[in-house]
């Protein structure tokens, strides 16, 4: 099942339990979403392709009372940066589902490519960052965002992933993988999770990027370095959160980051192939 | 609360705080004078909205204290109004969002009554077309939205920088075009597009 499949299937169990749970969307689907739409159309509502305008909606709805789950792919919420802005400033329980993380739409060019958009969520008052690894915990990001009361952005992988938890847990804000030797840890999220596994890294699946668990840093001060491994540039990005969060706990831990080249990428290929090419 | 008593206490706000836009302010005062107070009113343009302050005072919504300490240093006034002041539904001030907002809450409250101001600036901005499409398409009789066009943005009259095309918005139901006056009301403002941004009233006009 794809990650957005398996959120969107639990929003719409919550929401014909809650009337105020509202589904927007700038004119992207999803099999589940077409089951959604077909049972609970009240709770539908198709804002065109108009991101800004969507993000407003979803802000005056809130603000009415309404619980609003805002739909779109991953680098088009780029362009609704300036309302995503105006919209954490109102404290309002929105929550962002952007499917298509990273390098998600491979084959697409640069213009589809979400490789920007974590350093700019982190920079939002008042709001958490989350990108997902698997499917059940994308379900569990979103039986999590009913109860929030502030804004949740959840980035989604595009494309069907392996399972990796019996039982993900998405409060702690990040989940140690099996650890299949006794080097240092790889640390990454959303769809490196998998590429490292499959490498045989001891992985950490760092899912929440905005605010990194101070349990995190306390767990990685047992090591002089770890590696980070993203699919952003590294300006700001998924490597610069954890090193931040590193010095601002006072840990002496080293980070080794693996980022995107300061270059858009244009290129043919797998997602593998475009990532050799492309990372640093 | 008459559309001139209101002109007068938003030039003695904007006089105390000596800072300001008093040319959209002033260009207000008659529409938001002439507004049933049951409609929830959403003023887009956030750097005219506190002409609504003498109407919060004036239905109790906050306190003489909180009007007399506008723009002081920790005191519930600010010069674009925001969401935490008693009357005030949504923060605005960026340009082209606060239709959406609207949009949102009409759809979401079909037996209320709402009324959005933009100015004619706003319609420069994409996110107001965006808006007004929402709004025709989902049939928000609900929503009122008044153009306030007083024939000037910041560097001068939209047809000398960047033409209007008006007729773009017959296609919209419940949106008016007022005509209004920049800075109505004080010589030094009026009629004047550098009164966009501060000038004391008694400047040479």
């Amino acid at each position: 099942m794809q990650q957005r499949d398996a959120f969107i299937a639990e929003i719409h169990r919550a929401a014909l339990r809650d009337s105020k749970i509202m589904f927007l969307s700038a004119d992207l689907g999803a099999p589940a979403l077409d089951r959604y739409r077909e049972e609970c159309p009240s709770q539908f509502v198709h804002c065109g392709i108009s991101e800004q305008n969507m993000v407003n909606v979803a802000v005056g709805m809130a603000l009415a009372g309404k619980k609003p789950y805002i739909y779109a792919m991953s680098p088009f919420f780029l362009r609704c940066f300036e309302q995503l802005k105006l919209a954490a400033f109102h404290g309002v329980p929105i929550t962002v589902v952007s499917v298509g993380a990273g390098l998600s739409y491979v084959g697409s060019g640069p213009t589809h490519y979400a490789t920007e958009d974590i350093a700019c969520y982190r920079t939002l008052v008042n709001a958490e960052l989350y990108t997902c690894s698997t499917a059940n915990q994308a379900a569990a990001m979103a039986r999590k965002s009913v109860d929030s009361d502030h804004m949740q952005i959840v980035r989604l992988e595009r494309g069907e992933l392996a399972e990796l938890y019996e039982n993900p847990k998405v409060t702690d804000g990040y989940t140690i993988l099996e650890r299949p030797n006794d080097q240092h840890p790889y640390l990454a999220c959303g769809y490196l999770v998998h590429w490292l596994k499959k490498r045989g890294y001891n992985v950490i699946d760092v899912y929440r990027q905005k605010p990194i668990s101070p349990l995190l840093a306390i767990e990685l001060e047992q090591y002089d370095y770890v590696h980070s491994f993203e699919e952003q540039y590294g300006y700001g990005g998924f490597g610069a959160a954890i090193i931040e969060a590193l010095s601002d706990y006072g840990k002496k831990t080293r980070v080794f980051r693996r980022t995107l080249r300061d270059r858009p990428i244009y290129e043919n290929g797998s997602r593998e192939e475009l990532l050799a090419s492309a990372w640093t | 609360m008459n559309p001139d008593e209101l002109r007068r206490k938003c030039i003695a706000l904007l006089v105390q705080a000596d800072d300001g836009h008093p040319g959209s302010v002033m260009s207000l005062v008659e529409i938001v004078a002439g507004l049933d107070p049951s409609h929830r009113l959403i003023i887009s343009e956030g750097h005219a909205a506190m002409v609504v302050y003498p109407l919060l005072l004036e239905r109790g919504l906050i306190t003489q204290q909180d009007y007399d300490d506008f723009r002081k240093p920790g005191a519930l006034l600010t010069m674009f109004p925001h969401k935490g002041i008693p009357g005030i539904h949504v923060s605005c001030g960026s340009l082209g969002n606060g239709l959406g907002y609207a949009c949102g809450m009409a759809y979401a409250q079909r037996d209320q009554q709402f009324v959005c101001i933009i100015s004619e600036g706003e319609l420069y901005e994409g996110s107001t077309w965006e808006a007004l499409m929402f709004a025709r398409h989902y049939n928000l009789t609900n929503l009122r939205v008044i153009v306030n066009k007083n024939d000037a943005i910041t560097l001068g009259r939209p047809q000398d920088c960047l033409d209007i095309p008006w007729r773009m918005l017959d296609s919209f139901a419940n949106v008016e075009v007022r005509q209004t006056v920049k800075g109505k009301g004080v010589p030094a403002w009026e009629g004047k597009y550098q009164s966009h941004y501060w000038t004391r009233p008694d400047a040479a006009a």
